[in-house]
Order: C-alpha cells, then structure tokens, then sequence
C-alpha cells in the first residue's frame, strides 16, 4: 500500500498520463463525516475486454460481475482549453499495471468500494471511496504536492483537478495553469502551483469561516 | 471559503520568483526525470520530486537551467529495487541514472552532478 492517498492519485493519474490520454479528470471529494471518493477518468488507450476483465477480478465478488456501464462520451476538454477534443482509436494499450492491485488492497482494508469500467480506444474511468476516519485509511497527505506532480507529467494532455470538502470546491486545469506559468516543467511554475494548491487547501479546510 | 483565483496563482508567481520564464524549455540544460511507477511512488518518490522542486526553485540560476518531469517505471517491471530512480541529462555529460534518490541524497546530486559537474558515482545504477 502506499503511504498517503495523495500518493495514490498520483499513480492513478500516472496511469491516465501512460495510456496516452488528452483529457484526465481527476477528482477528489470529501464529505464532511469523512468519506472520501475520488474519480479519475480520461481519454487514453483503454483496456480491452480480456484486460479489463482481469482487473475487475480484484472486485469483491458480488461487484466482480455486475453490469458494467460503458464509458459515457468521449471526454471534452475545459472550455477555452488548447487541447483537441478526443478522437479515435489510440495506439496504446492500458495494461492495468499494480496501482489498481494497490488500490484494491487499500479498499479492502478500509472496507470502502471502489470500480473501474473501460473501454479499448475509448478511455477509463476508476473511482474508489473510502472512509477516512477507518483505523486503516492513510491520511490524505501532501495534496498540493501531488497535484504539482501530476501537472508536471511528461505529455500534452490537458488535466483538470477538482477537489470539495462539503459545499466548498476549488479546481485546477493544467492547459490555464500552463497560460498563467509557463513551461510547467520548469521548478518555479511547478512550486508556484504546489504552492497555489496548499493555500487553496488551507482555505477549503479552514474551519468556520 | 475564499476561492483562489488565477490572479492569486500569477501573485504567487510574482512573490516567488521573477525567473520564471515563460515557455522557454529550450533554454533549459539539464533535465531530471523521476521515476513515478507505482514501485517508485511506494519508496518515496512524490517526496524526492517535492526536493527536486525545492532544491532548483531556490537557486536562480538552476531556475533557468533546469527542468523537472516525472514518467513512469524506469525499468518498465517495477521490481522495487533501487527505487526511487532519476534521470540526468545534462548537457555535455553522459546521461545518468541514480537509484535509492530519497530527499537527502537530491541535494547531492544537485550539488555534485548538476552544479558540480561531477556524477555522483555511489548512487548510479545500471539499469540493464
């Protein structure tokens, strides 16, 4: 298991990046008695039936077999956003690979749920909840961090982070990120958009105000 | 809540660095690649980019110089050895690769490879 589950965003989201994707979203909910979900979809190179079908092995049994929605449409870039909207079959093939197998151990543990649908030249779509509060659960974690890292992934996709906290919400789109710093490979524009994420953080999470 | 907005996002610019230069990845001589597999994230790499950031981001001049991306499993079969690993490139030097890069052993290699000059030999591993 990882440590933090900002650290399993970042795999998660690594694995969006790998599968060729132009369009991640990425997004973190949080209830205030202290559920968690997130969800991450994109339009990268999905599975086909035969991988799919593996990964959903790790599922509890009663959901290993239930129907499984298809992935809704292609996903649309934020508006404004440089980035095409998706298109056509892509060369790649997700492969799954082990932050699915490390995220079914964490729900497992927690005793949360969690489910991923794809579709080959399409995209994936995964979501998982868990309970914060469960003796289990690792704590959120460097999130600003996390975010910072994604961003500053090898690739031209576009990736919107969206995070709540009962009512409250801010986002992140990279495309927006990139018009305001620049090269978000350079280490000022990435620590200016960790930064921007801790204080957006620290507001979400200030209490009473 | 007080919503952050992109105006706060160019202040944070602003007040962090006037280096920040936009657009300009060619200017950049040397270029760190971390390892963010699932194996890597495991042994700590999301903490050895957070040192990366930190270490180039207070040097003005490694601002300009050096850029700072993350891809997948170096090894392509995360097999969790030597983890986390980065990649040097450097231009003039033979490209690097160091393993077991926790955040103590960042300021070495900037310090001695990027700065220096220098590989920093006890840390390279063979990836073959």
């Amino acid at each position: 298991m990882h440590k933090t589950l900002s650290d399993y965003i970042v795999d998660l989201t690594q694995n969006s990046v790998k599968a060729d994707s132009n369009v991640i979203i990425v997004s973190l909910m949080e209830r205030e008695d202290g559920y968690i979900k997130v969800y991450i979809a994109d339009d990268g190179a999905g599975m086909d039936a035969e991988t799919l079908a593996r990964i959903r092995e790790l599922l509890p049994e009663d959901r290993r077999n239930a129907p499984v929605c298809k992935c809704s449409q292609p996903l649309e870039s934020s508006p404004g956003s440089p980035v095409p909207p998706v298109s056509g079959e892509k060369r790649l093939q997700r492969t799954g690979g082990q932050g699915i197998p490390y995220l079914a151990e964490l729900v497992d543990k927690c005793g949360g749920v969690w489910d991923v649908v794809s579709e080959d030249g399409i995209g994936t779509s995964l979501f998982f909840e868990i309970n914060a509060k469960h003796q289990n659960a690792p704590p959120l974690g460097n999130l600003a961090s996390a975010v910072a890292c994604c961003m500053g992934m090898e690739g031209g996709f576009d990736l919107n982070f969206s995070r709540a906290l009962g009512d409250e919400s801010y986002s992140v789109i990279r495309s927006k990120a990139a018009e305001t710093l620049g090269d978000l490979h350079g280490a000022p524009a990435l620590a200016a958009l960790r930064e921007f994420v801790r204080q957006s953080e620290n507001e979400l999470t200030k209490k009473g105000d | 809540m007080a919503k952050l907005t992109r105006a706060d996002l160019k202040k944070i610019r602003d007040a962090k660095s006037k280096e920040i230069r936009r657009r300009d990845p060619e200017g950049k001589t040397t270029h760190v690649i971390i390892g963010l597999g699932t194996c890597g994230i495991k042994a700590g790499a999301r903490e050895t980019f957070d040192a990366f950031l930190d270490e180039v981001d207070a040097n003005e001049k490694l601002q300009l110089e050096v850029t700072v991306t993350q891809t997948g499993c170096m090894k392509g079969g995360c097999d969790g050895k030597n983890e986390p690993t980065i990649s040097v490139i450097a231009s003039g030097m033979e490209p690097t690769v160091y393993g077991n890069v926790k955040p103590d052993a960042v300021k070495r290699i900037v310090n001695e490879h990027i700065i220096g000059r220098k590989t920093v030999s006890d840390l390279v591993i063979d990836l073959k």
